[in-house]
């Protein structure tokens, strides 16, 4: 955003009160003045439209700050000072927003807004704020980026005009509080530091406790380092930090409180889901996992759907009970309210699924059955060529009987892969128990932790377990794999050795 | 200059010291430790949940993920809970096990039921009545929840026995029809002593369903 300028204006008379006639003695280059557009004039709708359709990409970092309010106790006031400013709206107006909430301030960013500095309050209950600029033309940015420890922060607002780079006004936010308090990193995302701090005129801490559950629910009690007015490290699990303290060097009776609201981590990486973490293929299966010939009396498996590359019938990778210690990493926190817990820092668990179908019944499958029955022997020589006394299933039922096995093919690959309707395919019925929340691998081991790492691993293990022993239930559960086609079907009947015809087999 | 990692569960290791004067305290630290500073550790402390068995099964049938891991923790360390309530949480996932109508808390009753089997001093009978909710129940997923989690039984020389039962059924004749499958599969998961019992199975001709034939086959083709 650009410096701001040097201008003598004069306002000529009542009606044009909607245009500023200015003077202006630039004194930044020009390019500074494209990047904001048309400072110099009060902008209409469309100089907006037209800004935004030709304006250049976004000049600053667009930093994600996780933090984006600031705690407060009811009876808290703040003072809130405007200590820098490059923006272009006329006005610019600084809105705060929670339980403590109004317009901070609202003026011209060409000089309008130096040296304001405002109180507001008291809170009217315990709860956070959050502020906001709003550029007259461009609208209102996305609330603030919070910085520093209490009693004061820096915010960085961004305005509606969208560079992103939170400069557009920059607030010093100052608590004013009647009584010593605790405050901690409002909702801080597991794995994120949190940080809290123990403030007031004559304070000192003697002592920091935090108290939470385990993952299975027991009490757990995690006591820190005396002495320091701040405890931070990273966020675990929910919980209650206190701290004991002294108060111009008397002992406080009670002890000061902050709950620390810990929230999951999101995104693909805490999601098992295609298409990052499932994949499927026919046909690619490997050929030798059963070897069922579709003969009398016992045909066999002849289809079948495993993890990829084997023909285990468990369909996560690594396999939790052949690797217990793979597929996820854990660490151990350091220091803070939730020091020495263990938690999941990444999973890379997949599911890695392929089918296929017995090379028995495939065209130029190498099983073969000799022909003994005179009539099977002329339908397979009809039309000349060289005698055949011994054919395989495909060329008995496509050739010699003419038997179309397309319907059979299309219902086995149905059965095995995604089903015709309603998931009703052995693929299908996975993908369906996988996509339930209680079954994302994922998602379910972000909030695991431990007090120890075998302990966490051990936790980490029963979750990763009961998850892949479901899911191997329904892979291999026939109870919805149907009415996926029905087909006819000569089959070879090996204690006649005569072909066979078997109507209607349904998938 | 103590610089540990590692963080006691139970214990306070290194020096706290509570000083009344900040400058003391520096004072203190520069004189035993010179200039870098020492943090003192944290100290760790867990007990035992106190939710009652009514609250543990209100949340496991409600799908709620906490009742499912208290119930566990109750189930697992029975030693370190009372004993109504080790009672009530047990005789609770028998009857969800068998009755709830969510598929996935019956499947979540089965498993952890079965698990029961798995603590340090099991409570004694879990194991038989694991084995009837497995009988009594219409549900092919729990079912085969409780014999995929024979797996982790203490006392393997049953779980085994169990397996081995089941693995042997024929077709028309099986439990359900991915039992024998399923049983064979997890005795390939149990170490030597379950390998060496599927082996058996298999080098007398005892699997007589084809599914399960085949896995075995394939199994000791290429294993």
């Amino acid at each position: 955003m650009a410096h701001p300028q040097s201008r003598a204006c004069t306002i000529l008379s009542l009606t044009l009160l909607l245009a500023l006639a200015c003077k202006e003695t630039p004194t930044v280059p020009t390019a500074q003045e494209e990047r904001i557009g048309k400072p110099r004039r009060l902008m209409t709708a469309e100089d907006s439209a037209s800004y935004f359709a030709s304006r250049p990409a976004p000049s600053g970092t667009a930093t994600t700050s996780s933090v984006t309010s600031i705690p407060l106790k009811s009876g808290d006031s703040i003072v809130v000072s405007i200590t820098s400013y490059e923006c272009s709206g006329n006005p610019e107006t600084v809105n705060v927003y929670g339980v403590i909430s109004g317009i901070v301030a609202a003026g011209s960013c060409d000089g309008g807004l130096t040296g304001i500095q405002v109180t507001l309050g008291p809170a009217s209950a315990d709860g956070t704020i959050y502020f906001t600029a709003t550029h007259q033309a461009f609208g209102e940015g996305p609330a603030g980026q919070v910085s520093g420890t209490p009693p004061t922060y820096t915010v960085g607002l961004d305005d509606g005009a969208g560079d992103l780079d939170y400069n557009d006004v920059i607030l010093s936010v100052h608590i004013v509080s009647s009584e010593p308090r605790v405050d901690c990193t409002p909702n801080p995302q597991r794995g994120v530091k949190v940080t809290c701090t123990a403030w007031g005129s004559g304070v000192e801490v003697t002592d920091w406790t935090f108290d939470g559950s385990t993952y299975s629910n027991a009490s757990l009690r995690i006591t820190g380092p005396s002495s320091d007015s701040t405890w931070e490290g990273t966020a675990v699990t929910s919980g209650t930090v206190s701290a004991t303290v002294t108060v111009n060097g008397q002992p406080r009776s009670e002890p000061l409180t902050a709950a620390i609201n810990v929230v999951a981590r999101t995104g693909t990486a805490w999601h098992f889901g295609p298409p990052d973490d499932w994949s499927y293929s026919q046909g690619t299966g490997l050929d030798y996992c059963y070897q069922g010939t579709f003969a009398l009396p016992a045909g066999g498996t002849i289809g079948w759907s495993t993890r990829k590359g084997d023909c285990d019938g468990t369909p996560i990778t690594p396999v939790p009970r052949l690797a217990r210690n793979s597929g996820y990493t854990i660490a151990q926190v350091s220091t803070g309210p939730n020091a020495g817990v263990w938690y999941v820092t990444s999973v890379s668990y997949r599911m890695d699924t392929e089918s296929n179908l017995t090379t028995a019944i495939l065209d130029g499958s190498s099983l073969v059955y000799q022909l003994v029955d005179k009539a099977e022997k002329r339908d397979c020589n009809k039309g000349g060529g060289p005698a055949v006394t011994a054919v395989n299933f495909y060329t008995f039922n496509a050739k010699c009987r003419k038997n179309d096995l397309t319907p059979m093919f299309t219902a086995l690959w149905l059965h095995e892969g995604r089903g015709l309707s309603n998931s009703s395919g052995h693929q299908g019925q996975l993908e369906l128990a996988a996509a339930n929340p209680n079954n994302d691998m994922h998602g379910i081991l972000e909030g695991v932790f431990g007090i120890g790492e075998t302990n966490t691993r051990d936790l980490v293990f029963d979750e990763v377990d009961t998850i892949t022993q479901r899911l191997v239930g329904v892979f291999s559960d026939h109870t919805y794999v149907r009415n996926n086609g029905c087909f006819d079907a000569w089959r070879w009947n090996v204690p006649t050795s005569v072909f066979v015809f078997v109507r209607v087999h349904c998938v | 200059m103590n610089t540990s990692k590692q963080l006691p569960v139970t214990t306070t290791l290194g020096t706290a010291r509570r000083a009344r004067a900040r400058w003391l305290r520096l004072l203190t630290f520069a004189v035993l430790t010179g200039p870098v500073s020492v943090r003192a550790q944290s100290k760790i402390q867990v007990s035992p949940s106190r939710m009652g068995a009514h609250e543990v099964l209100t949340r496991l049938e409600r799908g709620d993920h906490t009742g499912k891991r208290s119930a566990s923790s109750i189930v697992r360390e029975p030693e370190k809970y009372p004993r109504a309530r080790v009672d009530s949480v047990i005789e609770g996932l028998e009857r969800l096990a068998l009755r709830s109508k969510s598929g996935m808390v019956r499947s979540e009753a089965a498993a952890t039921l079965t698990m029961a089997g798995a603590a340090n001093s099991p409570i004694p009978g879990v194991f038989e009545r694991t084995l009837g909710v497995y009988h009594r129940s219409s549900d092919n997923l729990a079912r085969g929840m409780i014999i995929s989690f024979m797996y982790h039984q203490r006392d393997r020389a049953r779980a085994i026995s169990f397996l081995k039962s089941v693995a042997a059924q024929d077709s028309a004749h099986a439990d359900y029809p991915e039992a024998p499958f399923r049983a064979a599969q997890t005795l390939s998961e149990m170490g030597p002593d379950g390998r060496s019992a599927l082996a058996k199975l298999h080098r007398t001709g005892a699997l007589r369903d084809s599914r399960t034939l085949g896995f075995a086959d394939w199994y000791f083709r290429t294993k």
